[in-house]
C-alpha cells in the first residue's frame, strides 16, 4: 500500500494517521532499527536516513510541507503525526528525527530565490543533515552576547568565531549560523544568520562526548569561512527574528513526537514492572499524568503552529511542562528498574541510561528552564520589571 | 455546541454566578435550567458553572447535580442527592453479609429532596447502587477546613435497602458519574487557583521591601510562574480530557495534575503574599482552603497517581488518550 504519495488533495489528520497506521504496521520490519541497545551515533543517523527516504519515497515524509519546495501540501499538523506515531513506536530517535523541523521551516521562511526549492527536498529525503549554529563558549542562554563575526566582503561574507553545542554537526551538510554584522555592542539587533555548506574551507568541527556517552554535539570553529551573498537569511541585522522563528518551530511537532516517544518508554516501563511495587505505581502515576499535561497543552500549540501563529512567551510553558516531563519519566524509569540503569551493560540499559542522562539536559537545552520562566514572568504575569 | 454558543453559555453562567446572593446560586441555577444543560452537554454546561464558581469562590449544590445527572440510566427519577465517598479506595457503601455499611459525605446536598443514592462495593469499584431515606442513617453537618462547603457526614450501618442496580449497569454509571464530577472539580480547582495567582501577582506588583518591589527579585518570579504554569497545566488537562477516548482514564489523570498544581500553587502563592495571606481579613485563605478541599474530593493526586501507575502496569502501555 503505497497511499502516501497516491493520495489526490487534501487528508484530515485523523484520514492521514488512518493510512499511515496501517502502512507503519505493514513495513513494520523494514522501519525497526537494527540495534537494541541505545545505537551509537552513526547506527542513529543512518537508521535515519534509511528510514526517511524510505518515508519521502513514498510520500509520507513531504506532507505537510509546502510543494513550493517539494512538499505535497497539507497541514504542517501531518508532519506531527508521523513524527508522533514512529517514535511512539521507538521506530526512530526522538532527537535525531527533530532535525527537519528545527530548520526547514526557517530556511523555508527566510531563503532567497530558489534555494529552499534546492535544498529542503535533499534534506527531507535524509541525504543531508543540517545543523544549528546558536550557541557560544560565551553566548548559552545570553544568546545576544554572540561574539562570531560576518565580515561584508565584495560579492559575500566572511565568517570568525566558533559554535559550542552544534548537535550533530560532524555529519551534517548544512548549518545555519548566527554571526554578529553589527558592532560588537549591538546586542540581539547586530546579528545575522547565514545558510553555510559545512564543506567550506575553514570550517573545524570537534565532535564531544555527552555525559550520556554519546557523541551527539560539537565545538565548530569558523576560520574566514567565505559565504556567498545569497545565503543570508532574511536581511542584515534581522537574524535575531531567524532564531526566534527557529525557536517557535522547535515547540512545533518536534515537541508532539517528543511527548510520544515518552509515552512509549513509559509504557515499556509499565510493562516491565512489577503490578504490586507500590512506589512503581506512584512514580508510573505521576509521570503519566506530566506527560498527560504535557500533550493536553501542547495539542494547542500544535494547532497554532500549523496555522502560522508562532507565539513567544506562550511557548515557554511548554518548554517548561516538556522538561518536567521528560525528566518524570526517566527517573521514574531510574528508580523502577532494580539498578539497571546504574548496574547493567545489556541494550536495554545502555538504552534507558543514555536516554536517562540525555534527559538531565532537558531543563537546559532549547532556553534553559530559568530563562523561560524570566520569560513568562515578565511577558506572560508582566511582573515589574528587574532593575 | 458549537464555539459561539460555549462563549454564550460561559457569559451567562459566569453573570449568574457572580449576580447571586449567599446561598442563592443554587435556585439561579436552577431557574437557568442548569440541569438540562447538564443533561444535554456536560461538556459544556460543567465548565462553564465549576469555573464561574472557582473565580467567585462560591458554592452551590452543582456538585452533587453533576453525580446525580446520570441516575435516570439506572432508572431513578427525580432529584436525590448521591452520598460521595470519603476515601478513594473505599466506595461509600461496603457489604457486612447482608448488612451495608455506610461512611461517605455529601458537599452542597440539594434539600428538597429526601432520596439518599449510595455507591456500594468492595474496595473502590462500585458494583451496587442503593436509595435510602436519610432518617435510617447519621447525617451531620461539619464545619471542615471549609465551613462554605456544606460538608455532611454521612454513616451508619442499615439492614433493609432497595438495590436500584448491579454489576457493570451500577459500575458503568458511577464511573461516569464520577469522571464528570473529578472534571468539575478540577475546573473549580484551576479557576480558583488562578485567583491566588493573580492575588499574589498583585501583591508582589506593590510591596517593596529594601527599597524595590518584591516583584522583582528571581526568586519571587519564578515561584510566581510556578504556580501559573502549573495552574495553566491543569486547566489544559480538564480540557482535554473531556475530549478523551476513555474518560474515567482521563478524569483521574486530570485529577493527579490538578493535584500537583494545588501543591505547587499554593505552597508559592502563600508564600508570596506573607503574613497578608496568613490573615482572615484578606480573601486569599477561602480560595486556598477551597481549593485544597475540592483536591481531596473523590481522591487526591496522591491518592490517584498510583491507581494511574497501577492501571498502566497491567495494561502493559501508556494510552495516548487524546488526539491531535
Amino acid at each position: 500500500m503505497a497511499v502516501g504519495k497516491e493520495r489526490v488533495g487534501a487528508f484530515t489528520t485523523a484520514q492521514f494517521r488512518e493510512s499511515l497506521v496501517d502502512w507503519i504496521e505493514s513495513r513494520r520490519s523494514e522501519l525497526e532499527p537494527p540495534y537494541r541497545s541505545h545505537g551509537t551515533t552513526v547506527e542513529l543517523l543512518s537508521h535515519q536516513r534509511r528510514v526517511q527516504r524510505l518515508l519521502h519515497d513514498e510520500g509520507w515524509m513531504r506532507w505537510g510541507w509546502p510543494e513550493a519546495v517539494g512538499g505535497l501540501g497539507g497541514s504542517p499538523l501531518l508532519r506531527a503525526v508521523l513524527g508522533e506515531e514512529l517514535t511512539g513506536r521507538g521506530l526512530v530517535h526522538s532527537a535525531a528525527y527533530s532535525m527537519t523541523e528545527v530548520l526547514g521551516p526557517a530556511v523555508i521562511e527566510y531563503a532567497k530565490g530558489s534555494l529552499a526549492a534546492k535544498v529542503v527536498p535533499p534534506m527531507l529525503r535524509g541525504d543531508e543533515m543540517w545543523c544549528q549554529g546558536f550557541s557560544e563558549p560565551e553566548a548559552g542562554s545570553d544568546l545576544g552576547s554572540l561574539r562570531t563575526t560576518a565580515l561584508k566582503e565584495r560579492d559575500g561574507w566572511v565568517l570568525q568565531g566558533q559554535k559550542l553545542w552544534t548537535s550533530w554537526a560532524h555529519h551534517a551538510t548544512r548549518c545555519i549560523v548566527l554571526a554578529r554584522t553589527e558592532g560588537p555592542d549591538t546586542g540581539s539587533r547586530g546579528i545575522s544568520a547565514f545558510f553555510v555548506d559545512m564543506d567550506s574551507p575553514g570550517i573545524r568541527v570537534r565532535a564531544l562526548q555527552t555525559m550520556a556517552d554519546v557523541d551527539e554535539f560539537c565545538e565548530t570553529f569558523f576560520d574566514e569561512v567565505r559565504v556567498p551573498a545569497d545565503r543570508l537569511l532574511g536581511t542584515q541585522g534581522k537574524g535575531w527574528q531567524v532564531a526566534q522563528h527557529i525557536l517557535a518551530c522547535e515547540r512545533g511537532p518536534i515537541f508532539w513526537q517528543r511527548a510520544s516517544w515518552l509515552l512509549f518508554h513509559l509504557g515499556e516501563l509499565a510493562a516491565m514492572a512489577d503490578t504490586s511495587d507500590a512506589t512503581a505505581q506512584r512514580l508510573i502515576g505521576l509521570a503519566y499524568a506530566d506527560v498527560f499535561a504535557l500533550r493536553a497543552r501542547s495539542r494547542t500549540t500544535q494547532r497554532q503552529v500549523a496555522a502560522g501563529d508562532l507565539r513567544g512567551a506562550e511557548s515557554s510553558i511548554d518548554k517548561i511542562l516538556i522538561a518536567t516531563a521528560d525528566q518524570a519519566v526517566f527517573d521514574a524509569a531510574r528508580q523502577v528498574l532494580p539498578g539497571v540503569v546504574e548496574f547493567d551493560d545489556a541494550p536495554l540499559a545502555d538504552r534507558f541510561r543514555k536516554e536517562w542522562a540525555y534527559s538531565r539536559a532537558a531543563t537546559i537545552y532549547g532556553g534553559t528552564s530559568e530563562i523561560q520562566r524570566d520569560i513568562v514572568a515578565s511577558r506572560l504575569l508582566e511582573l515589574p520589571k528587574v532593575p | 455546541m458549537d464555539p459561539d454558543e460555549v462563549s454564550l453559555l460561559n457569559g451567562a453562567v459566569a453573570g449568574l454566578v457572580d449576580s447571586a446572593g449567599a446561598g442563592e446560586l443554587t435556585a439561579a441555577l436552577d431557574a437557568f435550567g442548569w440541569l438540562e444543560v447538564l443533561r444535554a452537554h456536560p461538556h459544556a454546561a460543567i465548565p462553564a458553572v465549576f469555573g464561574a464558581q472557582g473565580r467567585s469562590g462560591k458554592w452551590s449544590a452543582a456538585l452533587q447535580d453533576v453525580v446525580a445527572a446520570n441516575l435516570w440510566d439506572i432508572g431513578i427519577e427525580g432529584a436525590a442527592n448521591v452520598v460521595l465517598p470519603r476515601r478513594n479506595d473505599v466506595a461509600p457503601g461496603r457489604w457486612r453479609g447482608e448488612v451495608l455499611e455506610v461512611n461517605g459525605l455529601l458537599l452542597g446536598p440539594r434539600s428538597e429532596t429526601s432520596t439518599l443514592v449510595i455507591g456500594a462495593g468492595e474496595r473502590r469499584a462500585v458494583t451496587s447502587v442503593i436509595t435510602v431515606a436519610p432518617e435510617v442513617l447519621q447525617v451531620e453537618l461539619r464545619r471542615g477546613l471549609d465551613p462554605f462547603l456544606g460538608i455532611h457526614a454521612v454513616w451508619g450501618a442499615i439492614e433493609r435497602v432497595t438495590v436500584v442496580a448491579e454489576g457493570s449497569v451500577a459500575l458503568a454509571w458511577w464511573e461516569t458519574a464520577q469522571a464528570r464530577a473529578r472534571l468539575a472539580l478540577c475546573h473549580q480547582i484551576v479557576a480558583a487557583l488562578f485567583v491566588m495567582v493573580e492575588l499574589a501577582q498583585a501583591h508582589v506588583s506593590e510591596r517593596a521591601q529594601f527599597g524595590r518591589l518584591v516583584g522583582t527579585f528571581q526568586a519571587v518570579r519564578h515561584k510566581l510562574v510556578e504556580a501559573y504554569v502549573a495552574a495553566t497545566a491543569a486547566g489544559c488537562s480538564a480540557e482535554a480530557a473531556w475530549e478523551a477516548d476513555d474518560l474515567p482514564l482521563a478524569a483521574a489523570t486530570a485529577k493527579v495534575v490538578a493535584g500537583q498544581a494545588v501543591a505547587v500553587a499554593a505552597a508559592h502563592t502563600q508564600q508570596l503574599l506573607a503574613g497578608i495571606g496568613f490573615t482572615s481579613d484578606y480573601p486569599y485563605h477561602h480560595f486556598m482552603k477551597r481549593a485544597v478541599v475540592l483536591e481531596r474530593v473523590l481522591g487526591s493526586g496522591t491518592e490517584l497517581a498510583p491507581n494511574l501507575g497501577h492501571l498502566l502496569m497491567e495494561r502493559g502501555e501508556a494510552p495516548r488518550l487524546v488526539e491531535l
